[in-house]
C-alpha cells in the first residue's frame, strides 16, 4: 500500500466514526493540518500513528499489505461511472472532421445515439 | 521495416469490435511499420487510463512523422484526409498532433498489443493536460469531467508530487492558466477524496 491508499483508509475510518479532523487532531495531540496530510497521502504515517488513530476514533483499522494489484478494469469502470453520475461525453459537440465522423458512424456512434444519452452542457 | 507485421496488426484492428482495442492495434501497427515511437495521447489515452467509454473520435499519436513516412503509411492502407490519416479497413482516423509529448517520456506505459506494442502517455501528464484544457475552452465541463474521470480511476496510483510540480511550473510559464489549473486540480482531488472515503455527495 502507498501513502495515498493508507490515507483513504484512515479518512474513511474517521468519517465512519463521525469524528471531524479537528476533533481527531485534539485526541491525537496533533494539528488538524497533520491529520489532513495523513489522509491526503502527503506523508506516510507510521504504524504507531495508525494505531493511535484507530484508538482515538474507536474503530479498528485494517490494512492489507502486499495485495499490490490495481483493481481490475471492470471495478475501475464502475467506480468512474458512479462518480460521473450518468454523464456521457458527446464527441459530436467537438465538430468532428469528415474522417472522424466516418469513424464514429462505423461504430454506430451517431449524433442521434448521443442525443438520447445524458450529456452535460459545456458551461 | 516490418511491413508484414504492421499489416497483420492492421488486419487484427479491422476484425476487432471494441473501439479502444482497434485503436491500440492501429497504434501498434504504426510503431511497427514506421519503426518509430508513437505515443498515444488524447482521447484514446484517456479511455485507457480512466476505464471509461470516452468515445474518442480519432487516434492521436505524438511521433516525428515526415514526408519520408507518407509512402509507408499509404502502403499500409492509410489515406490522407485533412489533418488525419484514415485507415479505411479498420475505420480508424489517426492524427499526429505533435512530434513529442508534453511530459516525461520515462512515465509512458508500454503495452503488448498482439504481436506488437504501444506506448501510452503517463497518467500524470495526461491528467495535467486535461486539467489545463479544463481551464481553457470557456471552462468546458467536458474537459473537467475528463480530468475528474482520470483522477477517480487512478487516484491511489498517480504520482501527485510530480503533478504538483508540473502545475507549479505552469504557474511560472503561464500564470493565468497556472492559477486556474491549480484551482481545478484542487477541486478534483477534494471531490475524489470525498468519493473514496464514502462522504455522500452534496445535495
Amino acid at each position: 500500500m502507498n501513502a495515498v491508499e493508507i490515507g483513504i483508509v484512515l479518512g474513511r475510518a474517521r468519517r465512519q466514526a463521525g469524528v471531524s479532523q479537528g476533533e481527531l487532531a485534539n485526541r491525537l495531540g496533533t494539528s488538524q493540518p497533520a491529520v489532513s496530510r495523513a489522509e491526503s497521502g502527503v506523508v506516510m504515517p507510521g504504524l504507531d500513528f495508525i494505531d493511535r488513530w484507530a484508538v482515538a476514533i474507536g474503530i479498528p483499522i485494517t490494512l492489507t499489505m502486499g495485495a499490490g494489484a490495481v483493481p481490475d478494469d471492470r471495478d475501475l469502470k464502475v467506480r468512474v461511472e458512479q462518480a460521473l453520475g450518468g454523464y456521457t461525453f458527446d464527441p459530436w459537440r467537438r465538430n468532428p472532421s469528415a474522417a472522424e465522423r466516418r469513424s464514429l458512424q462505423r461504430d454506430g456512434l451517431t449524433r442521434e445515439h448521443f442525443q438520447s444519452a445524458v450529456t452535460a452542457p459545456t458551461r | 521495416m516490418s511491413i508484414s507485421k504492421a499489416q497483420s496488426l492492421l488486419r487484427r484492428a479491422s476484425q476487432t469490435d471494441d473501439r479502444l482495442s482497434r485503436h491500440l492495434f492501429v497504434a501498434a501497427a504504426i510503431q511497427e511499420g514506421l519503426e518509430l515511437m508513437a505515443v498515444i495521447v488524447g482521447g484514446t489515452a484517456e479511455e485507457y487510463w480512466s476505464s471509461d467509454d470516452y468515445h474518442q473520435t480519432d487516434l492521436d499519436l505524438c511521433a516525428s512523422i515526415g514526408p519520408e513516412h507518407h509512402a509507408t503509411l499509404r502502403t499500409l492502407g492509410f489515406a490522407r484526409s485533412g489533418r488525419h490519416w484514415e485507415h479505411g479497413a479498420s475505420g480508424v482516423a489517426v492524427e499526429f498532433p505533435e512530434s513529442e509529448i508534453d511530459g516525461d517520456l520515462s512515465r509512458t506505459r508500454t503495452l503488448t498489443v498482439g504481436s506488437g506494442s504501444v506506448t501510452i502517455i503517463g497518467v500524470e501528464d495526461l491528467y495535467v493536460d486535461r486539467v489545463r484544457q479544463a481551464t481553457a475552452d470557456n471552462n468546458d465541463y467536458g474537459r473537467f469531467q475528463s480530468a475528474f474521470a482520470i483522477a477517480v480511476a487512478q487516484y491511489e496510483w498517480i504520482d501527485w508530487k510530480y503533478v504538483q510540480g508540473r502545475l507549479r511550473d505552469l504557474l511560472v510559464s503561464d500564470p493565468i492558466v497556472g492559477v486556474a489549473s491549480r484551482a481545478v486540480d484542487s477541486r478534483i482531488r477534494r471531490r475524489v477524496r470525498r468519493l473514496l472515503t464514502g462522504v455522500p455527495p452534496a445535495t
